[in-house]
């Protein structure tokens, strides 16, 4: 694939070295010259020097061909910009921006910008996972971080031990997928009764994993594992 | 009600001007110094802030506005917080700076009205130009 990457920062550079290993055809357009030498001195890569916002210069670097375009300068306005120009003045199928307010997220999806890396969200989300309590292990998270799948060991100090999952009430777009029972998995039904020692699987919206943890396993600091 | 955001020569003229006709206007600009520069004069609003951010937006009351105006010098922030007000904040009438004749084209596609003051200026010299090379061969 021919791969435009705006952009030569931290970031940027990684990810050329990256995509050639791949065995990629990449680009690079960096507005720093100092920045474009150093790419240029380390990697076999064309190097151009500029605005990537500039029509003009896209142009020169082959934007018509490319099949992704990668923003990944500093500012979240000139990602947006890049991967607008790309989209409708180039037709380039496929746009990735990095953005680093979160907030931007929803004008990017908007513009029709394909995939966001969010930096700040990765980084936040990281941390929130190692901080929280062992026992609670967030599996994954999916549909680009929208949901998180947490599993819970209940005790028997648990709130909900004795409950059927019917009448456990979750917050609004949480399932229980499934229980691990001793060497058993279960598919869980409204009427199935929940016991100390279940391990359960659920999967949540993104922001409400504390909130479903806190109702299986109750207000106390969990006993680690 | 008016909100403009950048408030350098053109911001600072296009606000004191607008509010002279009677218009409510607030200007909206990262640097204080630059707000510094609509003096005692000026009555509207002054909030220091960055146009792309959503919540600096809200706090200049956009969704009352019936307009904003983004005239920076900074080229993506005018086309970044114009889509903003105009995509996520619905503004009735949304103009910004921008200079590229390619960029006017396209941000035209999200109903958002440009001016390209240095483009503009470049024209007019050049044709300024031109006509004085022409009555001298006339």
């Amino acid at each position: 694939m021919y791969i435009l990457v705006v952009g030569g920062g931290k970031i940027g550079y990684h990810l050329v070295r990256t995509l050639l290993s791949e065995g990629h055809e990449v680009a690079v357009i960096e507005r720093d010259v100092r920045v474009c030498e150093q790419i240029a001195e380390r990697f076999d890569v064309m190097v151009q020097n500029g605005d990537g916002t500039n029509p003009a210069l896209l142009a020169e670097a082959g934007c018509r061909r490319a099949d992704v375009v990668v923003a990944v300068a500093g500012r979240d306005q000139d990602n947006l910009v890049v991967c607008q120009v790309a989209k409708d003045l180039f037709d380039v199928k496929r746009t990735i921006a990095r953005i680093n307010d979160p907030r931007n997220e929803e004008l990017f999806r908007l513009q029709g910008v394909n995939a966001l890396i969010s930096v700040t969200s990765a980084v936040s989300n990281m941390i929130d996972q190692e901080i929280t309590p062992q026992h609670v292990v967030h599996y994954l998270t999916m549909q680009h971080g929208h949901l998180m799948m947490v599993e819970v060991t209940l005790d028997e100090d648990s709130p909900v031990v004795g409950k059927t999952i019917a009448d456990v009430s979750l917050p609004g777009e949480t399932i229980i997928v499934t229980l691990a029972r001793g060497r058993k998995a279960i598919i869980p039904a409204g009427s199935t009764v929940l016991l100390a020692g279940d391990e359960v699987v659920a999967v949540t919206n993104m922001g409400q994993q504390n909130e479903v943890k806190k109702l299986l396993i109750g207000e106390k600091t969990p006993a680690p594992r | 009600m008016i909100v403009i955001y950048g408030c350098g020569q053109m911001g600072t003229h296009l606000a004191l001007r607008l509010e002279r006709q009677g218009h409510e206007v607030t200007v909206i600009d990262p640097d204080r110094l630059n707000l510094e520069n609509l003096g005692q004069e000026f009555k509207g609003e002054l909030i220091m802030g960055l146009g792309i951010d959503k919540d600096v937006l809200k706090k200049a009351r956009i969704t009352e506005s019936e307009a904003f105006i983004a005239v920076s010098r900074d080229i993506n922030t005018n086309i970044m917080c114009s889509l903003v007000a105009k995509r996520l904040f619905k503004v009735p009438r949304v103009i910004a700076r921008i200079e590229d004749p390619q960029l006017v084209e396209l941000f035209r596609k999200f109903q958002i009205e440009t001016i390209s003051p240095t483009t503009d200026a470049a024209n007019r010299i050049e044709e300024l130009i031109l006509e004085t090379i022409v009555a001298k061969e006339a």
